[in-house]
C-alpha cells in the first residue's frame, strides 16, 4: 500500500515537472514531510535533463497557509528557543539556485509562508481569480520571512513591498497582477488546463535552451543578494523567538486563526 | 519639542509616533533653517526608544513647493569674471553640505519613516523626501513634480536610483527628465503613494491609520520589517546622493542653471505682479 506523499510528483508532456503540495486537510500547511519531499522533489527537477519548467502548486483551495500551527506549537514552544530553527533555508537555497524556470500555479489563497517563500523568488506566477496572498507576520511578532524582505521589492518595488509585509495588507489576485507579482490570473473553474495550456504553448514556440538562458541572465546576478537576503531574515527571525514576543502573540491569536480556519 | 522656527514636532499615539510638520507659510520653501531644524528633529526622534514610526508632513496647502529661488539658498553665484570651476565647485558642495547630511540621516533613520503628503511636493520636497519614506499617504489634491531639468539642474539626492526602486526605471526616468505633475491617482497607481485620503482631515485620518496599525502589530516587527527590506539600499542610496550633490556643484561651477534660474525668477515675479494687478481690477 502506497503511503500517502506530502508533495505529489508528476510529469507533463516530459518537459514539465509538477510539485503539488498535498495536505489539503491542513492548507498545504508546511508539517508532517512537506518540505523534505519537496526539497527532493526540486533537486529532481534540477538534475532531470529534460525538465525546462518546474512547477510548484497546491491540492484543493488554498495554495499553502505556511507553518503548521498545530504542528509548531505542539512541538516547539514559541516562548523559549528550545531547538535550533527547522532547516527551511536549504528550502530557499535551492529555489533560488533552481535552474529550470520556476513557476507558481497558484490556485488558491497564500498566506504568510505561503505567500512569503513563494512568490518572490518564482520566474513566473499564474493564479486563479480566488487566489489572494497576505502575511500577518507584525501582527504576530514576527518578521518578514527567507529573504522575502529584499525578493519582493524585486517584483512591485520597495514602497508596495513595505505595505505588504509590514502591515499585512492583503492583496486579491487582480492586485497582484496589478502590482507585478503575478503575471497571468485565469478563472479559478478552469485554472488548472488555462495554466498549463499557456506553459505548453510557450514550450512550443520557443527554444528550450533560450528559456533556461534567459532565467539565468535575470536571476543570476540577483543569486546572492537573495541568498544573503535569507540568511539575514532567519538571524532576525532568530533574534525575536529569542526574545519571547511571538510566543505570547501566537497564543492569543491561535484561538482566533483556528476558528477564521473552520469557517474555509 | 520647542525652539524650532520652520518645522513643529509633536508626538501621537502615545508616544510612539514621532511628528515633524513644516511650518512655513504660504508652501513651505526649504531654506538652511528648515533643513538643519528637520535634522535635529530626525535624530531626536531615531534615539526615542519610545518612537515606532516618524512621520513628516507640512502644513498648509503645500507638503512644499521646493527651494526657494528667488532668495538664493540653492547655492551663491559668483559674478561673472571670478569665476574659478574647481573652487566655484567646492563653495556649491560646501554650501550644499546641510541637506547632503539631511539626506544622511534619512537614509539611515531606523523608525518607520511615514510621508504624509498633505498637498504637493515641487522639487527639493519632492526629490529629498518622497524616495526615503517606508510608506506614503497622500492626500486626494496632493501631486508630485520636479522642474529640475528646465532649470539646468540634474536630478537631486539621489532620486533617480531611489525613486526606481519603487516606481521602475522607465517611470523614473520620464519623471525626471521631462517636468510633469503626478497626481495623487496616478502615485498610487504606479506604486509612489500606499494609499490615498481626502483632503478634508487628511492629517487626523493618517494619524487614525498609523495609530490603528500600532495596535494590531508588534513595535519591533514593524522596525524589523523596515530593517530587512532597506538594509541592503542604504549603501548604494547613500552612493547615489553623494554622485547627486557632486552633480549639482558641476552644474552650478560650469554655469548651467545661473542663466535658466534667474530667467524663472523674473517669470515668477512677473505672474505675482499682474495677479495683484488682475486683482485691483
Amino acid at each position: 500500500m502506497a503511503t500517502r506523499k506530502d508533495v505529489v510528483v508528476e510529469t507533463i508532456d516530459k518537459h514539465i515537472r509538477i510539485l503539488r503540495l498535498n495536505r489539503p486537510d491542513s492548507f498545504n500547511a508546511f508539517g508532517d514531510n512537506l518540505l523534505p519531499e519537496l526539497e527532493q522533489g526540486l533537486r529532481d527537477a534540477d538534475a532531470d535533463p529534460n525538465i525546462v519548467i518546474t512547477v510548484i502548486t497546491g491540492t484543493g483551495k488554498f495554495f499553502s497557509s505556511g507553518a503548521d500551527v498545530k504542528q509548531a506549537a505542539t512541538r516547539l514552544p514559541l516562548d523559549k528557543v528550545e531547538k535550533p530553527i527547522p532547516p527551511s533555508i536549504e528550502l530557499l537555497r535551492l529555489l533560488i539556485d533552481h535552474t529550470k524556470v520556476l513557476v507558481i500555479a497558484l490556485n488558491g489563497p497564500a498566506v504568510g509562508g505561503g505567500a512569503a517563500w513563494f512568490l518572490g523568488v518564482a520566474d513566473l506566477v499564474l493564479c486563479s481569480d480566488t487566489a489572494y496572498a497576505q502575511v500577518p507576520f507584525s501582527a504576530l511578532a514576527l518578521v518578514p520571512e527567507q529573504g522575502c524582505g529584499v525578493l519582493f521589492p524585486q517584483s512591485v518595488g520597495v514602497r508596495r513591498a513595505t505595505e505588504f509585509l509590514m502591515l499585512g495588507r492583503q492583496l486579491s489576485a487582480q492586485e497582484m497582477e496589478e502590482w507585478g507579482l503575478v503575471n497571468r490570473i485565469y478563472p479559478s473553474a478552469t485554472f488548472q488546463t488555462d495554466y498549463l495550456s499557456y506553459l505548453r504553448t510557450n514550450l512550443a514556440l520557443n527554444d528550450a535552451t533560450s528559456l533556461l538562458e534567459t532565467k539565468r541572465l535575470i536571476a543570476g546576478p540577483l543569486r546572492e543578494g537573495r541568498m544573503l537576503a535569507v540568511f539575514r531574515a532567519q538571524d532576525a527571525l532568530a533574534e525575536m523567538l529569542a526574545s519571547g514576543r511571538p510566543g505570547k502573540r501566537f497564543l492569543e491569536k491561535k484561538g482566533r486563526l483556528g476558528r477564521a480556519r473552520g469557517k474555509l | 519639542m520647542s525652539g524650532y522656527k520652520s518645522i513643529v514636532v509633536s508626538k501621537a499615539a502615545g508616544g510612539k509616533i514621532g511628528v515633524i510638520q513644516f511650518n512655513r507659510p504660504p508652501a513651505n520653501a526649504i531654506n538652511d533653517e528648515l533643513t538643519l531644524e528637520t535634522s535635529q528633529a530626525l535624530r531626536d526622534f531615531d534615539t526615542d526608544k519610545d518612537v515606532v514610526i516618524t512621520l513628516i508632513t507640512g502644513l498648509g496647502k503645500f507638503f512644499g513647493a521646493g527651494a526657494d529661488l528667488r532668495t538664493g539658498s540653492v547655492g551663491k553665484m559668483s559674478a561673472e569674471g571670478e569665476r574659478n570651476i574647481t573652487t566655484e565647485k567646492l563653495n556649491y558642495i560646501a554650501g550644499n553640505a546641510s541637506s547632503v547630511e539631511l539626506m544622511r540621516i534619512l537614509n539611515d533613520h531606523t523608525k518607520v519613516l511615514v510621508v504624509a503628503l498633505n498637498g504637493p511636493a515641487v522639487g527639493g520636497h519632492c526629490a529629498w523626501f518622497l524616495g526615503s519614506a517606508d510608506l506614503l499617504y497622500a492626500a486626494k489634491s496632493a501631486y508630485m513634480m520636479v522642474p529640475f531639468s528646465g532649470l539646468g539642474l540634474p536630478a537631486e539626492a539621489g532620486a533617480g536610483p531611489i525613486f526606481s526602486a519603487h516606481i521602475g526605471v522607465r517611470r523614473t526616468t520620464e519623471f525626471l527628465m521631462f517636468p510633469q505633475r503626478i497626481s495623487s491617482a496616478q502615485m498610487e497607481n504606479i506604486g509612489m503613494a500606499n494609499r490615498i485620503f481626502p483632503d478634508e482631515g487628511f492629517h487626523d485620518a493618517v494619524l487614525a491609520y498609523l495609530t490603528k496599525q500600532l495596535e494590531d502589530n508588534d513595535p519591533t516587527s514593524l522596525l524589523e520589517t523596515k530593517r530587512l527590506i532597506t538594509l541592503h539600499l542604504r549603501e548604494s542610496r547613500m552612493h547615489a546622493i553623494y554622485r547627486a550633490q557632486e552633480r549639482l556643484g558641476e552644474h552650478f561651477a560650469l554655469g548651467i542653471p545661473q542663466a535658466r534660474m534667474v530667467k524663472r525668477v523674473k517669470e515668477m515675479q512677473a505672474a505675482a505682479e499682474s495677479k495683484k494687478k488682475g486683482s485691483k481690477l
